[in-house]
């Protein structure tokens, strides 16, 4: 649903400079929107945006699987937006202060709606960069670990603590199959 | 490991936000901008395109006085560019210009939303269709979404686009492929939109698209490239009737994860020189795999007595990875099939931290890139034990496996690098001397994907 034409990005790999400036002008609202699930403050959000088209740019050469160009620029926006989060403080969480999950979110308004995200945001912060990264963008434990720079066996855990306290704000079986 | 469930929560959560995309629009352009990079306004080749061919338009009209059949052809052109141009379709303007592509004109409301779809194209197995949505007052994202029915044809989508054109009404495109045989006479096509940016709702339509009339013709030509690593050989053309071609070769890789692509083709007759290739598509994998397929290339459409083809190939090659143990250092690693070379100072290991000083050439980038890519580019080098076993597995190395290290370029003169590694990560490496250690050095991500000259094709 959210290709980009992968003939394009081989025109980039091969140094197109005017088809890697169609290919991330594209992706404008989706980097917007993915800065914002990780970082709160606009400054970062674009601070991150920036230093991502960077290194895209400089980098777009080195990407071997031009299907996988979205992913790749993920990669390296979450990677930015991470390294923004770590200088932050993070507030605690308290669940029960949290709006509670309307029984369906189709009918539900844009305020319901906004209110669920502020929940998920106020979650522990780690927490729910993990499992953001490894629930919502699909990174692998490995990955997460090179991103954060935390042990493997610290994300699973991290993973862990994050479901139950989304189960426990939610009530629901998010991450049961 | 991604969770449809939770995704589809953060998916309609974000898309509650209201965020200002025109910041990053700017900040994006700021950056290329200072990167050297001068942005093309898109639209104005399309404003050219339109004043162009309308000019083009009234000319042979005004001439169709004297020559009938000319204006009677001009005549049943819709206004250039109306709908396929405007998204940068370069094969739906061909089918477009040409007369060729299929109103539609069907409407469906529901949420208070209108959705008019206008005008379609099938050329082989390539269907694109375009339409308007009316009444979109709150858009949330910025994507629509939709299915086809379970008695149509199977159809991968391959790109999609919407653009505002007044408020509350966009313009929307999308683009794919049939998949399997192409229907003889009648296509069936039940699309059902379910949702426009975040707006959901149902718009059902059972459309019956038209196959464009095919003709085919042999080809016959050859080429070895990349010193026998690929060989090509033409088998034809199929011709479309809306103007645009399938040029079918078939393929043969030495390595079967190579990945050989052509760029242009310059069809050379009677010396005239004209780009047919369409450069927005990918080529068609018509069958095989591995080692052999038969590739198609959408062309616009190609003279008749083509003598000579003129190609400019690209190959990306696999290497495969190389290991040496530490002990072995000073030594100079070569690349079999690519052109890297790691030229390797003496190891040290004090107190746990490994240290690497190499000179790198032969990648095809620069230093700088190869430094700021990701972080991480130098990554290529990873350390492990004597006794590592592969298990296979990317995402499972194991306690006796390192593959994250600080790089940093010491020269840029002499493309010196140093690489550190703290061997005290892991517990089966941390007590290991020099000669039980080895490194792994992995190509894959480390070259760039090398230019080729243009080669010819001759046609028989």
């Amino acid at each position: 649903m959210k290709n980009v034409k992968s003939r394009m990005v081989k025109r980039a790999i091969h140094g197109d400079q005017q088809a890697f400036a169609q290919l991330i002008l594209a992706q404008t609202e989706y980097l917007t929107r993915t800065g914002y699930l990780y970082l709160s403050r606009e400054v970062d959000v674009q601070d991150a945006i920036s230093e991502t088209t960077l290194i895209a740019f400089r980098s777009i050469g080195q990407l071997q699987k031009p299907e996988l160009f979205r992913t790749w620029l993920t990669k390296i926006l979450i990677r930015q937006c991470y390294k923004r989060y770590e200088e932050k403080a993070y507030e605690e969480y308290d669940v029960t202060k949290l709006a509670k999950l309307p029984s369906s979110l189709v009918g539900a308004t844009v305020d319901e709606k906004l209110d669920l995200l502020g929940g998920l945001k106020q979650l522990n912060n780690q927490y729910r960069q993990v499992l953001l990264m490894f629930y919502y963008h699909g990174l692998s434990i490995h990955e997460i670990s090179d991103i954060t720079q935390i042990p493997e066996n610290t994300v699973k855990s991290h993973l862990k603590r994050g479901k139950a306290q989304l189960k426990e704000w939610l009530g629901g079986d998010y991450f049961e199959e | 490991m991604k969770n449809e469930k939770f995704s589809q929560l953060v998916d309609q959560l974000s898309a509650a936000q209201r965020i200002d995309s025109a910041k990053t629009k700017a900040t994006i352009e700021q950056v290329l901008t200072t990167s050297g990079v001068h942005i093309k306004q898109r639209h104005h080749r399309v404003i050219w395109t339109f004043v162009s061919l309308v000019a083009a338009i009234c000319v042979l009209t005004l001439s169709g006085m004297t020559i009938t059949p000319v204006n009677h052809v001009m005549a049943q052109a819709p206004i250039i560019g109306n709908f396929f141009a405007k998204f940068d379709d370069d094969l739906g303007t061909i089918v477009e210009t040409n007369g060729k592509s299929q109103k539609l004109n069907v409407t469906r409301t529901s949420s208070g939303m209108k959705v008019v779809l206008n005008s379609a194209y099938v050329q082989g197995k390539e269907v694109a269709i375009t339409g308007t949505v009316d009444g979109l007052d709150k858009p949330k994202d910025d994507w629509f979404d939709f299915y086809l029915g379970r008695n149509g044809v199977k159809f991968s989508q391959d790109s999609m686009d919407m653009t505002k054109i007044a408020n509350g009404r966009y313009r929307f495109y999308l683009n794919g492929q049939i998949k399997g045989a192409v229907p003889k006479n009648t296509i069936n096509f039940p699309i059902v939109f379910t949702s426009f940016k975040g707006n959901f709702g149902r718009w059902a339509f059972n459309l019956h698209l038209t196959p464009s009339k095919v003709s085919s013709r042999k080809l016959n030509g050859k080429l070895t490239v990349a010193n026998g690593d690929v060989k090509l050989k033409l088998l034809g053309i199929d011709e479309y009737a809306g103007g645009t071609g399938l040029l079918k070769i078939q393929q043969t890789k030495k390595f079967a994860k190579d990945e050989f692509t052509i760029f242009n083709v310059n069809v050379n007759v009677n010396n005239s020189k004209q780009n047919y290739l369409l450069a927005n598509y990918d080529p068609i994998i018509i069958s095989g795999s591995g080692k052999q397929q038969v590739v198609g290339y959408r062309v616009k459409k190609m003279p008749k007595n083509i003598k000579k083809i003129k190609i400019e190939p690209s190959l990306d090659k696999i290497e495969t990875s190389q290991r040496t143990t530490l002990s072995s250092l000073p030594l100079t690693i070569r690349a079999k099939r690519t052109s890297e070379v790691f030229k390797f100072k003496k190891a040290s290991l004090k107190s746990g931290k490994l240290t690497l000083r190499y000179y790198l050439t032969g990648t095809g980038s620069t230093d700088h890139q190869l430094i700021s890519h990701n972080g991480n580019a130098l990554a290529a080098i990873n350390i492990m034990a004597k006794t590592y076993h592969d298990n296979g597995n990317d995402s499972v190395f194991g306690n006796d496996y390192l593959d994250q290290g600080n790089h940093r370029l010491i020269n840029t003169k002499t493309h010196e690098f140093e690489s550190t590694y703290d061997l005290s990560q892991k517990s089966g490496l941390k007590k290991l001397k020099l000669s039980q250690l080895q490194l792994q050095i992995d190509y894959e991500g480390l070259h760039a994907v090398p230019k080729m000259k243009q080669q010819i094709i001759q046609v028989k």
